[in-house]
């Protein structure tokens, strides 16, 4: 007993999907066949994708358009990648449409469809649209990319990339049958001036006296050191820390790029600027967990390791943080990058950022000041300490004394140096830089290797003279040494130098000494 | 007349029969039993086959008729509809759930709704 036509009708559409700060395409099959009518997803899709199903048969239904009241499979392939959100919610709706013949098979090829879709057939935005966008730009393949409107500006910065935002479901259909035309978004050309996005609130002319720590976060900055502040409460650490984006070189469009992928997974853009124009400042709680620092979850996310890439992660009273918090920045510190292993896979997050950390020297906190007495026990002290373990501190190039301020610096009235003029010495000193790595595909001396340690930091007699003496005096490790060279290397680029004389290495060893006169008392 | 809630039934079913004829439903058979449960009407209209339930109510004091299909009693509808299909070797047909709902309040005219596609197997 046969009841209809017999009919086969297969739909093939294009997507993307997002794993961790990359994407990988995907094609979203939709079977409709008769039988007793029902929806299923398959190709390992998580609850939020799994839900797609009600959220686009409301949409299609509230749009005015067929719905087929019959068995519907919709396979999200390659299947056995693990498949999250609800970005393919568009895809699927274009592949039932295109399956029940309401669109034009030819109409939706070399097109890639991302977007949410709500009951009402608006489209809806979805994270990750960037990391999409450069993906198919790549991909060289010249398709079109067809995404909500609250995520053009984000896709735009994806250069020769064609994007056509849409605000609902009947636009979209519209635009596929050839009645009504979707204006494609412009690329977007992005000034990076850095005097555009300073703070105005922030500025360096505000802190009194503290020339030393200043100096020491200018090199810090210009060659993107990682820097560690200890002094007193009060004594203006974390006021310093606050102003270091400030002076910090302009982002370039690449970095830039870099960086806002990975606030794009995390869902953190903002709608209105799309692209991050400065370098990132993260500033997380002392009670940050390990997962949240490093990143983590079921399907991972990026953490602040890595939503501080090309920026400044500051840590507060660093040995208030868990002790395996601080642990786990070893990898990112040395490498750049944060391996995360999950049960869904291993994925690897990019994270080179600046580490700027504050302390106090003590539980009490007054043990270098020498005006108000100490009241914690030699034990305490080292226990305090100790939170900071050798190899952490190993990796922290440059370690400042923030001392309390005296009577006259503090009730002193003249203004400092402005912001925008040490900025501007760290440009120049980043340009140097940058011409000098080009083909090493680096930006600044922080991320040299030791073979291009030993190619870059070209150091004179005198100087290599003073090195060794620090070596066997101060206990320095390989590491130091290394360290210290990139550091001392900065100190030349700052004053436009090509060799590396003995001011700036005994600059640059200056800034390492203090964990052992502190530490080893 | 005082009506039990099985007489109401039937006559909500026989209401029901009379009104699907009236709108153009092929009916194929009544009261359709088998192991897994029972299918109030089977019936064919254009070119689908479809499963109909039949709710009657006498008043809206306990919500509406078609309200008290619920999760169970749909999951049983569409085990029956399956071993329907099964038993018949039926395959390749479009098919739906239909629900009738039928309100018969003591004094005044009875209304009869059809739902077309109340639900489908996976939900």
């Amino acid at each position: 007993m046969l009841l209809g036509r017999v009919s086969k009708m297969l739909a093939i559409v294009l997507s993307s999907a997002v794993i961790g700060i990359d994407a990988f395409p995907v094609e979203v099959e939709v079977d409709i066949s008769n039988g007793l009518p029902s929806f299923n997803i398959v190709g390992l899709p998580d609850t939020a994708c799994r839900e797609s199903a009600d959220r686009v048969r409301a949409a299609i239904k509230n749009s005015e358009l067929p719905f087929p009241s019959k068995r519907i499979t919709v396979n999200l392939a390659p299947a056995n990648l693990k498949k999250e959100g609800s970005s393919f919610d568009l895809a699927i709706a274009i592949g039932i449409l295109i399956a029940c013949e309401t669109i034009e098979k030819e109409k939706a090829e070399n097109k890639i469809f991302c977007g949410e879709l709500s009951l009402d057939g608006k489209l809806r935005g979805v994270p990750g649209i960037l990391p999409r966008a450069v993906c198919l730009l790549e991909d060289e393949s010249k398709k079109d990319f067809i995404i909500p409107f609250v995520n053009a500006k984000e896709a735009s910065f994806a250069k020769g990339l064609k994007v056509y935002p849409a605000k609902t479901l009947l636009q979209v259909v519209g635009f596929l049958k050839g009645e009504k035309a979707i204006t494609v978004q412009e690329n977007q050309e992005v000034n990076f001036s850095a005097e555009l996005f300073t703070n105005k609130l922030l500025d360096f002319s505000d802190i009194k006296g503290q020339a030393h720590a200043k100096r020491g976060l200018e090199i810090a900055a210009a060659g993107s050191h990682n820097v560690l502040m200890i002094g007193p409460p009060g004594s203006g650490k974390t006021m310093l820390a606050k102003r270091i984006s400030t002076i910090l070189s302009a982002i370039t469009f690449e970095e830039a790029i870099e960086t806002t992928k990975i606030h794009s997974v995390a869902g953190l853009l903002s709608k209105k600027s799309a692209l991050l124009r400065t370098r990132p400042f993260r500033d997380p709680h002392h009670t940050i967990s390990d997962a949240a620092m490093i990143g983590g979850g079921a399907y991972p996310k990026p953490g602040e390791v890595s939503l501080a890439h090309h920026g400044v992660l500051f840590l507060d009273e660093m040995p208030e943080y868990k002790r395996h918090v601080l642990e786990v920045l070893r990898q990112p510190l040395e490498e750049g990058r944060v391996t995360v292993s999950r049960a869904s896979g291993s994925l690897t997050f990019p994270a080179r950022f600046m580490l700027v950390a504050a302390m106090n020297p003590c539980p009490c906190g007054y043990f270098t000041d020498p005006k108000r007495e100490c009241h914690c026990t030699t034990i305490q002290i080292k226990n305090y300490m100790s939170k900071i373990s050798g190899p952490l501190l190993d990796r922290i190039d440059i370690q400042l004394e923030v001392p309390c301020l005296k009577v006259g610096e503090i009730t002193h009235k003249g203004q400092g140096e402005p912001s925008l003029e040490i900025q501007k010495r760290v440009e120049e000193a980043r340009k140097r830089q940058r011409s000098r790595y080009q083909s090493e595909r680096m930006s600044a001396n922080a991320e040299l290797e030791a073979k291009q340690v030993e190619k870059h930091c070209l150091v004179t007699e005198e100087g290599e003279v003073l090195l060794k003496r620090a070596i066997q005096d101060l206990g320095f490790s390989a590491r130091a040494y290394h360290k210290t060279l990139k550091v001392a290397r900065t100190i030349a680029d700052l004053e436009d130098s090509e060799i590396i004389n003995l001011n700036h290495v005994s600059e640059a060893i200056h800034y390492r000494a203090l964990d052992r006169n502190i530490w080893f008392r | 007349m005082e009506t039990t809630s099985q007489t109401l039934g039937i006559i909500g079913e026989e209401l029901a029969y009379h009104y699907l004829c009236a709108a153009g439903y092929k009916i194929l058979l009544k009261n359709y039993e088998c192991p897994l449960g029972e299918i109030d009407i089977i019936a064919k209209e254009k070119g689908a086959l479809v499963f109909i339930e039949v709710k009657t109510r006498s008043s809206h004091e306990f919500g509406f008729p078609a309200e008290s299909v619920t999760f169970n009693k749909r999951r049983q509808i569409v085990k029956t509809a399956q071993y329907y299909l099964k038993r018949y070797g039926i395959h390749d047909v479009p098919c739906r759930f239909d629900v009738v709902s039928v309100l018969i309040p003591k004094d005044q005219e009875s209304t009869i709704e059809v739902i077309k596609d109340a639900f489908g197997e996976s939900e």
